[in-house]
């Protein structure tokens, strides 16, 4: 495009004659530049103005130390305007990123031609003003934020009724649910980190993504922020396996998501803030030691990121420290002890992938999160958005614009692409693929990548399908390396909650990955706690017995979930026994993950757990699984055994409920209404409750919708049932 | 009511008073509407459009943004000021209430006027806009060193952010 053309097409250069803008173009100089040329340098003064003709120039500013990026500039830009105002120092950083043509003009040509030009003048200084108007809105918002949280950073000693220590998904759930259920509670969350950083744990199920949308975070602004899931697959394979056997799917009941955590935390600290007006304190450390925990009102010795120091006085301490676990550890009812409840731990080992290729397996790029299963344990795909490679500041932005939206819906929100363009972001596609294996049956002596790598080719349909990836180095800021590992995992605690604590999530329990325990039953541990919490505080008693009904769900729940996790990873040695033992779970739980209206009381027990004659069932599988173990006996046989178990508990479930009543082939390509097998998967299945379809952008979203949240194209399935 | 002639005009705005011809002045004045705050009326509504600039030609004015306590005076501003010229250079909603505690006069220039004086007084028009440019950039600078200290003061002190917005609307 000529210099012509691009000016005529800036809106404050638009309605300039020909004539005017000819004598304009006549005056400035075009230069060309080598990547990472300077051109204006923050703080010095200046004396050209430029419009950037081709390429891509970097705005970048100084912020509390911190070089950060506000914007990058393409061609018809003008940059360095306040060279136009004499003396001013120019407030911003800007260089070339890869090779750069500009126009400049110097001031003493700018002053002599718009001697003779007013319209000239007016036309830069127009663009000028709505250049420095922007950014005073911007200072402006920042000064807002102060006011709007003026505990945040005046740092004073504070009497409380609740402290919870950890700002992440599971403490603002259980803050939440106090203020809900007791408005008048005064409480505070101190969060360690002054802003969210990533965190493995992305995969949610209905029940939590039914406490976001509690929250405030809408169906349209979570399918603009995260990756879509649309349900959960498997596959089984064996050494001597080439390919892939014995598919599963529970597909198409609610639209949930993989969540990438430091965006999922900013925003559930926005909303509480803005909308639940609640305290959250960023950058602060508890020191459990110093504290006095005892007592009733414990004295939490605190300290903020500038080193101050600080007490928080509280009636009920929460730990939604995750597995950090600070409050069991110290009062000693913390337990890594798989012994005792005669099952084994896990290891997981995970990094970051980007897709290369498509697999090539029938609809393999459903967004449901993928499981491949095999003796020793199983891997994970978990396909989500990452807005990684963005600040904090444009990430919050982002996060901002949809939340305070006056129109946040489908039709009124920007799409992912219009938002990412809006506020300069990228996202990428990426997977999250992860083993976790039995420790009983886990290698030993090798770095955490070897061992991921020995996993991968101990199994030649896992290497097959990972030759389709490719390893993303060092994906997550501060983490300086590409294989992550959580060892020996399974822990819980002797007692999860005392006199004025009580600890949630992780802090008071975990197993393993396998059905999506953190935040799934995390979230039922917070919105349990938080009811005796506000019972406690109620009756004004927060000793231990105000905690019963969260102590004996906890104890209920781990008991079981850890007989079912058992259960699960010894059905892996055998493809029948795997193929009985999901379908039993389906069968059990199917009834309970039914699309249903916010988050109630029976959220927390999600999948039906606790139904006696269920965990009567898997005893007894266990115990066949086990003594088949111990025994060496041959997996096959114990499979048939497994088999005989589970299909007599089906049987009853079908004579007792109203599983016969569930259109179950809607859900899953792979058995039909009676719940019997199919020789291969159904591709025509009929669409379940949700359902995704695919875009010509090659991203999967809710076919209900008209358009694609993602890219604004029309949902093709609609046209073509319109046109038919 | 009040005498609105190109040397009264000067008086109680200098810096565009010396910056324009008398004839761009009776260009400009000639589009402003005297507008009569009531005491303890708002002439600017935090979150709303706006679509005028304001000169204050009399009184004083309060600057209210909204906070988790309700409204905070960030600043007062009186005779002389320039108020609307963020969300006249740059279209969106308004950052800030400003409201008269005993009243007020000020002279409305809306955008549509303003467009015409554009066209028809080119160079008059980029004089003034020059000089809001000049005074937003100064205000700019002084604000972003507030906030720094601010955010790097570990007790940081909000009266001092309201006496610093203060002078900076002043000046």
């Amino acid at each position: 495009m000529s210099l012509f053309d691009i000016l005529q097409q800036n809106r404050f250069f638009q309605n300039l004659s020909n004539e005017e803008l000819n004598v304009l173009t006549g005056t400035l100089t075009l230069s060309k530049h080598d990547d990472g040329h300077v051109f204006i340098r923050e703080g010095e003064t200046g004396d050209k103005v430029y419009l950037l003709i081709e390429g891509t120039v970097v705005v970048t500013k100084d912020i509390n130390g911190d070089e950060q990026v506000l914007e990058l500039l393409h061609a018809g830009n003008f940059f360095g305007l306040l060279a136009l105002i004499d003396n001013s120092p120019r407030n911003a950083t800007c260089y070339s990123d890869g090779e750069v043509v500009v126009a400049s003009l110097d001031t003493t040509a700018y002053h002599e031609l718009t001697d003779d030009y007013a319209r000239i003048s007016l036309a830069f200084q127009r663009a000028l003003g709505s250049q420095i108007a922007s950014d005073f809105r911007q200072v402006n918002e920042r000064i807002h934020e102060m006011l709007q949280t003026p505990t945040e950073k005046t740092i004073t000693d504070s009497d409380v009724d609740v402290a919870v220590i950890g700002g992440g998904p599971l403490g603002m759930f259980y803050a939440m649910w106090v203020k809900r259920f007791r408005p008048e509670t005064k409480i505070v969350v101190l969060e360690r980190r002054d802003r969210p950083v990533h965190k493995v744990g992305e995969s949610t199920l209905s029940t939590t993504v039914r406490a976001f949308m509690a929250m405030g975070l809408t169906l349209p602004m979570m399918r603009r922020l995260f990756g879509n899931k649309a349900g959960l697959r498997w596959f089984h394979t064996d050494k001597h396996d080439a390919t892939l056997e014995g598919h599963f799917d529970i597909v198409d009941i609610e639209e949930t998501y993989q969540v990438e955590r430091r965006v999922l935390e900013t925003a559930m600290q926005y909303l509480m803030r803005t909308r639940e007006n609640l305290d959250i304190r960023t950058g602060v450390q508890v020191f459990t030691r110093k504290s006095q925990l005892d007592g009733d009102v414990k004295q939490l010795v605190c300290q903020d990121e500038d080193g101050n120091d600080f007490t928080i006085n509280a009636k009920v301490v929460c730990d939604a420290t995750g597995p950090a676990s600070v409050l069991p550890r110290h009062f000693n009812t913390y337990r890594k002890a798989p012994e005792l409840h005669n099952t084994f731990s896990y290891n997981s080992y995970f990094a970051y992938f980007r897709p290369k290729k498509s697999v090539p397996i029938d609809f393999w790029d459903y967004p449901a999160t993928r499981h491949i299963c095999f003796p020793e344990g199983w891997l994970w795909f978990i396909s989500l958005v990452s807005w990684e490679d963005n600040s904090q500041e444009q990430i919050e932005a982002m996060v901002k614009h949809l939340i305070d939206h006056p129109n946040p819906t489908d039709e009124g929100l920007p799409t992912r692409e219009e938002l990412a363009k809006k506020f300069d972001t990228s996202y990428e596609s990426i997977f999250s693929i992860g083993f976790t294996i039995r420790a009983d049956r886990d290698v030993d002596g090798m770095s955490i990548r070897d061992r991921f790598e020995h996993w991968v080719n101990e199994y030649p349909a896992i290497k097959w399908v990972l030759d389709h990836f490719e390893l993303v180095e060092a994906p997550y800021e501060g983490k300086r390396r590409s294989h992550f590992a959580f060892m020996d995992m399974l822990h819980d605690t002797t007692q999860v909650a005392g006199d004025g604590w009580c600890a949630i999530g992780d802090a008071a329990m975990f197993i393993n990955p396998f059905l999506s325990l953190g935040l799934n039953y995390g979230t039922g541990t917070a919105y349990m706690a938080a009811k005796d919490t506000v019972q406690g505080l109620n009756n004004n008693d927060v000793s231990q017995s105000a905690f019963q009904t969260y102590q004996d769900y906890i104890t209920q729940m781990f008991e079981q979930k850890v007989r079912e996790t058992d259960m699960y990873y010894r059905s892996f040695n055998h493809a029948k026994s795997y193929e009985r033992i999901l379908a039993v779970t389906i069968a059990n739980g199917i009834l309970d993950v039914l699309p249903r209206d916010g988050y109630s009381d029976s959220d927390p027990y999600v999948f039906n757990p606790l139904n006696p004659v269920w965990v009567e069932m898997t005893k007894q599988v266990v115990q066949v699984q086990r003594e088949g173990e111990e025994t060496g006996r041959d997996p096959a046989i114990v499979a048939d055994e497994v088999a005989e178990i589970v299909n007599a508990y089906i049987e009853m479930l079908r004579e007792t409920t109203d599983l016969n009543d569930v259109p179950l082939s809607n859900y899953t390509r792979f058995y039909n209404n009676e719940g019997e097998r199919l020789p291969k998967a159904n591709l025509e299945k009929e669409r379940g409750d949700y359902e995704a379809t695919l875009c010509t952008c090659n991203l999967y979203f809710d076919d209900s919708l008209e358009h694609c949240p993602y890219c604004g194209e029309a949902n093709l399935s609609r046209v073509r049932e319109m046109s038919s | 009511m009040i005498k609105l002639t190109v040397d009264t005009f000067k008086k109680r705005f200098p810096q565009f008073g010396s910056a324009l011809s008398p004839d761009e002045i009776t260009a400009l004045i000639s589009l402003l509407k005297i507008q009569i705050v009531e005491a303890s009326e708002a002439l600017i509504v935090e979150g709303t459009e706006t679509d005028a600039l304001f000169f204050v030609w009399e009184g004083q004015l309060d600057v209210l943004m909204s906070s988790s306590n309700g409204e905070y005076k960030v600043a007062s501003v009186e005779q002389g000021a320039l108020l609307g010229e963020i969300s006249l250079l740059s279209p969106g909603k308004t950052t800030a209430t400003v409201r008269s505690e005993l009243g007020c006069i000020a002279l409305h220039l809306d955008t549509s006027s303003l467009e015409k004086f554009w066209e028809t007084h080119p160079h008059a028009a980029s004089v003034f806009l020059g000089e809001i440019n000049r005074l937003l950039a100064q205000r700019i600078r002084s604000v972003n060193a507030t906030v720094k200290t601010l955010q790097e003061s570990p007790n940081p002190d909000t009266d001092r952010l309201k006496t610093e917005q203060h002078n900076l609307v002043k000046g």
